[in-house]
């Protein structure tokens, strides 16, 4: 699985986008693309239109990450979820604890 | 396994010949002329297995490499032949000092130099092996504990049949499930799920269980549990980056309700007596997630030949080799052809199903299956 990360200089809005399968085996580079992201601001889109599975690490990491940008006042927002994934997140009613856009538009237009 | 040597030799004949008799043994070949850059193949590139290092090299000599290489924990292992013309006594002690196991003096014969090669590879395979039987031997008998934690023998109820199994993928494992008797003839069962797989999940399911059980022998209800645990737990969550999902139900034998506490534990089935299975969704999301538990206590009734399933997304995400995963779909098919028959043969049909489904595939992650099933 590949994580590209880029800043919307303007905005001050770092968006993740992991794609394929997202799991444990990405644990680590996801928390070091968070804590980078950090780095320039608390604001944070994770754009997931590319990836077609998370389990319950993935969400962990997920969580741990809107956690920390919450308490510098920021947030860790969720954008284009696939059916499989919209679903994982319904099931595990994750989607009452994260803000969740259909389009990473949607979500950049929220954080500005 | 192909073995990789690393040749640390400035003298580029020797350095030369040495690696292409070695390649013709078989061996995968690195080679530097200096030390910096022997130490940066080694970080930067590939660990070797072994490393026949030269004493009289330009800016860093053999000694300060091989110092270097003990003081760093990722390559303080690696087996270390020195090549050399010193061969005073003081020599060699000095080589040994600095943490080689082997001391060739030049000029040497190829063929001893490839005799020790294999003797030492042959050293760390060997410790290797008894240092991986040693961990093996260790886990096993902690998963022993951990199936140990959850109950062996399933109280006796009236009015229902239980079937219970904890499966993890590895030898421990972050699922659980506990079924508790109160004296007042209530029965609190549960499962949960800490995120993750293997030890550290396992850890963290020792501790949750524990607490759970004081819940458990309490007069609490399953909100109330659950509640607590999420207080109790929210902070060391938060800093480890974990979740559980957890599921506690109390079921009343004087009414046959069961009332019940869902946070994010997904795979609940309800079947009714000839009726359609239905998958009963959380209504708030998995310990550890929110300071507050957003779940609210729900009930229902377990009337005779009613079913009530609690699965671990290890069985639901079951992959077979084209990757499909066994689903919710086909869980609630199996459940509504299985559920006329006593809890002990759905469960047992359960599992084999899935790893009919799965099979050749490894198990990914841990399964877990509770089943209540009510009976005259």
């Amino acid at each position: 699985m590949n994580i590209e990360s880029r800043l919307l200089t303007d905005k001050k809005i770092t968006v993740i986008e992991p794609s394929g399968r997202f799991d444990a085996h990405y644990e680590t580079a996801m928390k070091k693309q968070i804590r980078q992201a950090f780095e320039t601001g608390p604001h944070i889109i994770v754009n997931l239109t590319t990836v077609h599975f998370v389990d319950s690490t993935a969400l962990a990491t997920l969580v741990q990450g809107m956690k920390q940008a919450r308490e510098q006042n920021g947030d860790l927002l969720i954008s284009g979820l696939q059916q499989p994934v919209r679903i994982i997140f319904e099931l595990t009613r994750l989607d009452k604890a994260f803000r969740i856009f259909a389009t990473l538009e949607e979500a950049i237009a929220s954080a500005s | 396994m192909t073995k990789t040597i690393l040749v640390v030799e400035d003298e580029l004949t020797l350095q030369e010949l040495v690696s292409y008799q070695l390649k013709k043994e078989g061996y995968h070949v690195l080679m530097a002329g200096n030390g910096p850059d022997a130490l940066d193949l080694v970080k930067n590139e590939e660990q070797p297995d072994l490393i026949l290092l030269d004493v009289m090299l330009p800016n860093m000599d053999g000694f300060q490499i091989a110092g270097s290489l003990r003081d760093n924990q990722a390559t303080a292992r690696i087996p270390i032949i020195f090549l050399t013309a010193r061969s005073t006594i003081k020599d060699k002690l000095t080589g040994f000092d600095s943490g080689a196991v082997d001391y060739m003096t030049k000029p040497f014969k190829i063929s001893e130099l490839k005799a020790r090669i294999k003797a030492h590879l042959n050293l760390v395979d060997t410790a290797q092996e008894q240092g991986r039987a040693k961990l093996d031997h260790e886990m096993a008998q902690a998963a022993d504990i951990q199936q140990r934690l959850m109950p062996q023998v399933l109280p006796s109820i009236p009015g229902l049949e239980l079937f219970a199994r904890c499966q993890p993928a590895q030898q421990v494992g972050g699922d659980f499930f506990d079924v508790t008797a109160r004296p007042d003839k209530e029965l609190v069962f549960s499962q949960a799920d800490v995120s993750g797989k293997g030890l550290p999940a396992a850890l963290l399911m020792s501790s949750v269980l524990t607490a759970l059980w004081a819940g458990a022998n309490s007069r609490s209800t399953p909100g109330e549990i659950l509640q607590k645990l999420n207080r109790d737990f929210y902070q060391r969550l938060t800093d480890m980056g974990k979740l559980v999902t957890a599921f506690t139900g109390i079921y009343h034998t004087e009414t046959r309700q069961i009332t019940y506490t869902n946070a994010g534990h997904s795979a609940i089935v309800y079947c009714p007596a000839g009726k359609h299975p239905v998958l009963l969704e959380a209504d708030g999301p998995p310990l550890g997630t929110l300071p507050e538990l957003l779940s609210k206590q729900q009930q229902l009734t377990l009337n005779p030949g009613d079913l009530l399933l609690i699965a671990s997304d290890g069985l639901t995400e079951a992959e077979a080799g084209d990757g499909a995963m066994f689903g919710y779909d086909r869980l609630l098919h199996s459940v509504k052809q299985l559920a006329d028959r006593p809890a002990e043969k759905i469960g047992q049909t359960l599992y084999q199903q899935v790893t009919d489904f799965a099979t050749g595939y490894t198990q990914f992650d841990d399964q877990t299956l509770l089943i209540l099933k009510g009976v005259a």
